[in-house]
């Protein structure tokens, strides 16, 4: 199957050359869930910037490698035409729901504006009836201003604007992290059944592995900017290879189970003082060799040069 | 042996009502008795808008109760106390940003526990230590020269300087990273042992409170809905409340059955039961307010259908509930 977003060898830079992302490559294939994982500093939200040609600063680029949506270069199209890509192709929602409502708009005006923008303009209250169904909200929604919807209805609101133009792709950059767990539950749901019935494809966005393993199909995890681990959801959980990955999860605290929380010493380094050799080493329990000198290539869904003996635990000599 | 006792607490704060109408009233903490015993860690759980931040600054003086009473070491607390410290969620504005972190630490030896300038400096030192943060190369930064992680211990260590018996932690990890919270959570746990110190978790997370707490009192809007021993309040829990935060909350486990979302919050209010308009398995009788009752031996929740035996049966087990 053809993938709907492919990332090859993305390399994201500051003005100066410092790279926030480095050699990044994903694909996403339709109604699949990619979960892309990674503390604060690993590049994950960048990384959905560069999808969408959206950065927050002006000096931020794109320095090196291929974001194509459909199959089509997004480097090798006029601004018009990617403008017209984003919203169409590809939808977006984001973790703070507030800050991308305008709050002198009705949720039904918002929905309508996304779709009016690529020049959909018919039967307009019956389209934005139906999107409110799809993403469980009453039709009276429609006549809500934003601050009198919840923090979980206005995600919703905003999930209804991002599906309206039928995109193949949803980025969506931690959408549930405001939010309550029940009320999580139910945004969760309604992206999972988005990619069964509409073969949607999600790349979803999160630093929680809970998140992650309630919803996605594949994962990839970053650190430190670039991708240390990649495979599928069940045998990542399973049997981690990585050991920044062990060690994530093995951090995740899970109210089912008596646990003490397992600390990894230290924290994700800054872009502008990234360690030689593999990022992780300062922090990693196996590193020796050229993992002092030298990046490990990514080989077989893992980048790490003592691989094999990280299956085994890395952190179990602890 | 008790430390602090919570009685009957309520406090209700003023809304803005119809132009001339009469204001409304947010019942933010409606009629909660809690207790902690020296040395116990409890958590304090529930979603936003529960009233468990209104709670906690409650129990540390902070706020004045409308009503009820708090006794700490057997005395009635009026207010803030030099024994009960607190650790806040937003360690950036919990620290004076034009302080030197060290200074910040300083403050609380020289005015509370009246050491003179040196060995308030040396106990500080000495704290940074404690809580992982080489002196020489931190004492003289400045908040913002910290990354989050270091200005939590810093919080820590000027809430130990104070040598409290009760810690309150308002959310003090959730705006950490993962690896990150698991450090100061062992800090924490570390430090209680050492200390024998007694300590309050407030937290929307279920995994913290079962990474480092005792009991736990479930809150739902400003009333205890649930109380127990922690394992046990996570593993059988017996109000629908806490079923549906059980379920609701992601277990990293892709192989764990995915259960439908619980129903979202209502806006307006049935008299009986707070939780009634939301419950899976609300009954006529819910129309009266059930009370905290004992269900088994140390294990309380505010539900006419809770049963001492695990329920397995009633549509109320957490896993029951189909898709």
């Amino acid at each position: 199957m053809t993938a709907l977003l492919e990332i090859d060898c993305l390399t994201v830079a500051l003005g100066d050359g410092t790279a926030l992302v480095e050699d990044v490559s994903l694909a996403l294939a339709p109604g699949e869930t990619l979960g892309l994982v990674g503390e604060s500093g690993s590049g994950k939200s960048m990384t959905a910037h560069a999808i969408l040609g959206l950065f927050p600063a002006p000096h931020i680029h794109i320095a090196a490698g291929q974001v194509r949506v459909d199959g089509v270069d997004l480097a090798s199209l006029a601004p018009e035409a990617r403008r017209a890509i984003r919203g169409r192709r590809v939808g977006m929602i984001f973790q703070d729901p507030s800050s991308y409502l305008d709050p002198l708009l009705t949720a039904g005006r918002h929905i309508a504006e996304a779709m009016r923008v690529h020049g959909v303009s018919d039967r307009m209250p019956e389209r934005v009836a139906n999107l409110l169904e799809r993403v469980d909200l009453p039709a009276s929604a429609a006549a809500r201003f934003p601050h009198e919807l919840s923090g979980g209805q206005r995600q919703r609101v905003l999930i209804a604007a991002a599906l309206a133009m039928e995109p193949s792709v949803l980025v969506a950059d931690e959408p549930t992290t405001a939010l309550d767990v029940t009320v999580q539950a139910g945004i969760l749901d309604l992206l999972r059944r988005a990619a069964a019935e509409r073969g949607l494809g999600v790349l979803l966005i999160t630093h929680d592995l809970g998140v992650v393993a309630e919803t996605c199909d594949r994962v990839a995890v970053m650190y430190a900017g670039r991708i240390v681990e990649q495979s599928d959801a069940r045998s990542l959980f399973r049997a981690p290879r990585h050991p920044y990955t062990q060690g994530l999860l093995a951090s995740v605290l899970d109210p089912s189970r008596d646990t003490v929380p397992f600390a990894m010493e230290g924290s994700v380094p800054p872009a502008h003082a990234m360690p030689k050799g593999c990022r992780f080493h300062p922090r990693c329990p196996l590193a020796a060799g050229p993992c002092f000198t030298v990046l490990p290539p990514f080989i077989d869904g893992v980048a790490c040069w003592h691989a094999d003996e990280a299956a085994l635990g890395a952190w179990r000599r602890r | 042996m008790t430390l602090l006792q919570a009685t009957d607490l309520t406090r209700s704060f003023r809304l803005p009502g119809p132009l001339f109408g009469r204001p409304r009233l947010l019942h933010a903490v409606a009629g909660v008795s809690l207790s902690i015993a020296a040395g116990e860690a409890l958590g304090l759980v529930g979603e936003s808008g529960s009233g468990k931040t209104t709670l906690g600054r409650l129990l540390v003086g902070l706020l004045p109760p409308s009503s009820g009473s708090i006794t700490f070491n057997g005395a009635p607390l009026t207010g803030p106390h030099r024994l009960i410290q607190m650790v806040f969620q937003d360690s950036a504005a919990a620290l004076n940003p034009r302080r030197p972190v060290g200074q910040s630490v300083m403050l609380p030896l020289r005015w509370n526990r009246r050491l003179a300038a040196a060995a308030a400096d040396t106990e500080a030192r000495a704290l940074f230590a404690r809580v992982g943060l080489a002196p020489e190369n931190f004492f003289a930064r400045l908040p913002n020269a910290l990354s989050g992680g270091q200005r939590q211990r810093v919080g820590i260590a000027r809430a130990l300087a104070s040598s409290p018996s009760l810690l309150i932690a308002d959310e003090p990890v959730s705006a950490l990273d993962v690896s990150v919270r698991a450090q100061i959570l062992r800090l924490f746990a570390e430090l209680a042992a050492e200390h024998a110190l007694a300590s309050l978790f407030i937290t929307h997370d279920l995994g913290v409170v079962r990474a480092v707490t005792q009991r736990v009192a479930v809150l739902y809007r400003g009333r205890v809905v649930e109380l127990g021993p922690t394992a046990q309040v996570m593993d059988t829990p017996r109000h629908p409340y806490t079923q549906a935060l059980r379920a609701a909350t992601p277990i990293p486990d892709p192989e764990r059955p995915r259960l439908a979302p619980p129903r979202p919050p209502e806006a307006q209010d049935l008299p009986g039961c707070p939780f009634r308009a939301r419950c899976p398995v609300a009954v006529e009788r819910c129309a009266i307010a059930p009370a905290l009752r004992e269900i088994v031996p140390g294990h309380w929740a505010a539900c006419h259908l809770a049963q001492p035996s695990d329920g397995a049966e009633g549509a109320i087990s957490p896993g029951s509930r189909p898709r």
